[in-house]
C-alpha cells in the first residue's frame, strides 16, 4: 500500500474537535428535520401533491412512513447533538436525509445534501469521544484521523465541483451570470446604504467579469489550499471571507455556517498546545485571559496567569505557540485570532500588521 | 486488514462523488454535483387549457371553474395540487432557481401532474405552459409543453 495511504489510515489525533463539530452537525440536522416537520404541519404530505422523486413511485415514503421518517430524524438529531450513541444516530441522520431527498427531488438543495455527506463522513470517525453524554469510553486524544481526513476531502471535492464547473461554463467565466445577478439584484444593495457609484462601478462588464473570475480561482484555490498545510491557514481565512460575503448578499440555508464548522476540522487535531500566560495584577491580561477562555471553543490555549518577572514584564499576554516559541503584543493577538474562531475574520489584517513588527516576538524560547 | 478497508472505502467513496459530480451535468438541476449559483436565469410562467370547443384560454392566477361529467361547475386550481411556491406563481417574473433546465423540467412535471389529478374537469381537452425563460440575462426564449387529456 502506498505510503500516503498508510499515514492517512494510521494517523491518530485528538477527537475534540470532531465531537465538537459533530454536537454542531447535530443543530443542523435538528433544524432541517423540524423544518420538514413545519413543512408537512403547513402544507401536508408531500406525496399527496406533485412531488418528483428521483427513486420509483413504490420506493417513496407513505403518509405514515414519512411522520415515523420525521420523528426519528428529529430523534436522532438530538442524539447527534447531546452525544447520545451519537455515531450510530448520526449515521441513520445521513440515511434518513438522503432517503427523504431522493423522495422529493423539489427538495434537493445543495447544502442539505452536503450535510449529510458530512454526517455520513463524521460518523466513521471517533465523534463521540468528546462533548457527549455517554462517550466512549476510549481517550479523545489517540483517536484515528482517517475519517476526518476523508471529511476534509469531501469539502475540497464540494469545492472542486462548484469551481470547475463555474471554469467549464462560458457564462460564468465571462461575467455574464454575475452580470445578470448584478442588474436584478443593485436595488437591494441600494436599499441598504450602498452608494450608486459603488453599485454602478461593480455592475460593469470588466467588473463582473473580474468577479467571476476571482470566485472560480477562489473556489478552485481553496480545493487544494485547505489540503495544503502550507496555506491552509491563509485558505481558511480567505473561505471564511469569501462565506461571510455570499451569506450576507444571498440567501444558501445553512451553507454558510456548514462549510464554517467543517472548516473546524482543518485545525491540528491536539487540545491546549498552546499557552497563553497573563498577567493577573493587569485587568487587560484578565480580560484578554477570559475572553480567550470563553471563545477558546477548539480548546487551541491552556491559560495561565503566571507571577511577572523581569522577562515578561511590560506584557499583558504571553503567546507560546506549539514549538515552544513566544508571541506578545500584536503578534500575539494574531495568534488569538487565528486559533479563535469567532476572532478568526481578524487574523490576516492582524498578522498583516504584525509583521512589521518585531518587538511583538519574544526570542526566547519558552 | 484494516488499512485496506479504509483505503478501499475512501477509493469508494470518491468514486463515487465523481461520478455523482461527474454526471450531474446530465441532470437538468444538477443534482449531486455541488453546482452553486450555477445560473442566473428568470422565468415566467403563463397557464392555458385547451376547451372542448377548440378554444385556447389563459388560466389567470391559477385557477379556472369548469364543468364535471354531470354538468356541475366546479372551481379548479393549480395550487391544490401543486404547493412548491415556485411552481405556483403565474404572469410574474421569478429567479429560476437551481436553473432554467431544473425549472422548465419542474414546472412541467408538475403540469403532467395537474393535467392527470382533476377528475372534476370534464371539459378541459390540454393543459399546456408557456414558459418565458432568460438565462443568464440573454433575450427572452418562449417555450411552450402541453398535456393532452
Amino acid at each position: 500500500m502506498p505510503e500516503l495511504f498508510r499515514r492517512w489510515a494510521n494517523e491518530v489525533g485528538d477527537a475534540f474537535t470532531l465531537g465538537l463539530v459533530r454536537s454542531i452537525m447535530g443543530g443542523f440536522l435538528f433544524l432541517q428535520a423540524l423544518s420538514a416537520a413545519g413543512d408537512l404541519a403547513r402544507v401536508g404530505y408531500f406525496g399527496d401533491h406533485f412531488h418528483l422523486p428521483f427513486i420509483p413511485e413504490r420506493f417513496v415514503a407513505s403518509h405514515d412512513a414519512y411522520v415515523v421518517i420525521l420523528a426519528v430524524r428529529i430523534l436522532l438529531a438530538v442524539m447527534v447533538t447531546v452525544g447520545h450513541r451519537a455515531r450510530l444516530a448520526l449515521l441513520g441522520s445521513a440515511a434518513l436525509g438522503v432517503y427523504t431527498l431522493l423522495c422529493n427531488r423539489v427538495e434537493f438543495h445543495h447544502n442539505r445534501y452536503s450535510l449529510y455527506c458530512y454526517a455520513f463522513l463524521i460518523a466513521l470517525g471517533p465523534c463521540d469521544r468528546a462533548i457527549a453524554i455517554t462517550r466512549d469510553e476510549s481517550p479523545s486524544h489517540g483517536a484515528p484521523m482517517w475519517a476526518q481526513r476523508l471529511a476534509q476531502l469531501q469539502v475540497s471535492i464540494v469545492y472542486l465541483a462548484s469551481g470547475a464547473s463555474k471554469l467549464l461554463d462560458p457564462d460564468w467565466r465571462d461575467g455574464l451570470v454575475l452580470s445578470d445577478r448584478f442588474a436584478r439584484y443593485a436595488y437591494q444593495a441600494l436599499e441598504k446604504g450602498v452608494p450608486q457609484s459603488v453599485v454602478d462601478a461593480f455592475g460593469t462588464p470588466a467588473a463582473t467579469s473580474a468577479l467571476a473570475k476571482a470566485a472560480i480561482a477562489t473556489e478552485l484555490f481553496l480545493a487544494i489550499g485547505l489540503l495544503d498545510k502550507r496555506t491552509r491557514v491563509f485558505a481558511l481565512w480567505w473561505g471564511t471571507m469569501f462565506h461571510l460575503t455570499i451569506e450576507a448578499t444571498s440567501k444558501v440555508e445553512i451553507f454558510t455556517w456548514l462549510t464554517l464548522t467543517m472548516y473546524a476540522l482543518f485545525a491540528t487535531p491536539d487540545v491546549r498546545a498552546r499557552k497563553l500566560f497573563f498577567d493577573p495584577s493587569r485587568a487587560r491580561g484578565r480580560t484578554i485571559a477570559r475572553t480567550v477562555r470563553l471563545l477558546d471553543w477548539l480548546a487551541r490555549f491552556d491559560v495561565k496567569a503566571w507571577t511577572p518577572d523581569d522577562l515578561k514584564q511590560g506584557h499583558s499576554i504571553v503567546v507560546v505557540r506549539r514549538d515552544g516559541t513566544r508571541a506578545t503584543g500584536i503578534r500575539a493577538l494574531a495568534m488569538c485570532a487565528r486559533t479563535l474562531p469567532l476572532l478568526f475574520p481578524l487574523w490576516a489584517p492582524l498578522a498583516f500588521v504584525a509583521s512589521f513588527t518585531k518587538g511583538g516576538d519574544a526570542s526566547a524560547q519558552a | 486488514m484494516w488499512e485496506g478497508a479504509k483505503a478501499t472505502f475512501a477509493v469508494a467513496w470518491v468514486t463515487l462523488q465523481a461520478v455523482l459530480v461527474a454526471g450531474s451535468g446530465q441532470r437538468p438541476d444538477g443534482a449531486f454535483g455541488f453546482r452553486m449559483f450555477s445560473e442566473s436565469s428568470t422565468i415566467e410562467v403563463h397557464l392555458f387549457r385547451d376547451t372542448a370547443d377548440g378554444a385556447r384560454v389563459e388560466v389567470e392566477g391559477g385557477e379556472w371553474v369548469a364543468k364535471d361529467r354531470d354538468g356541475i361547475p366546479r372551481r379548479i386550481s393549480w395550487g391544490a395540487h401543486v404547493k412548491e411556491p415556485n411552481l405556483t406563481v403565474f404572469g410574474v417574473t421569478m429567479h429560476a432557481a437551481y436553473g432554467a433546465a431544473a425549472q422548465t423540467q419542474r414546472w412541467s412535471a408538475a403540469l403532467e401532474y395537474v393535467a392527470r389529478h382533476i377528475p372534476d374537469d370534464a371539459e378541459t381537452r390540454a393543459l399546456a405552459l408557456e414558459l418565458c425563460v432568460r438565462r443568464n440575462g440573454r433575450p427572452k426564449t418562449v417555450t411552450h409543453v402541453q398535456v393532452r387529456r
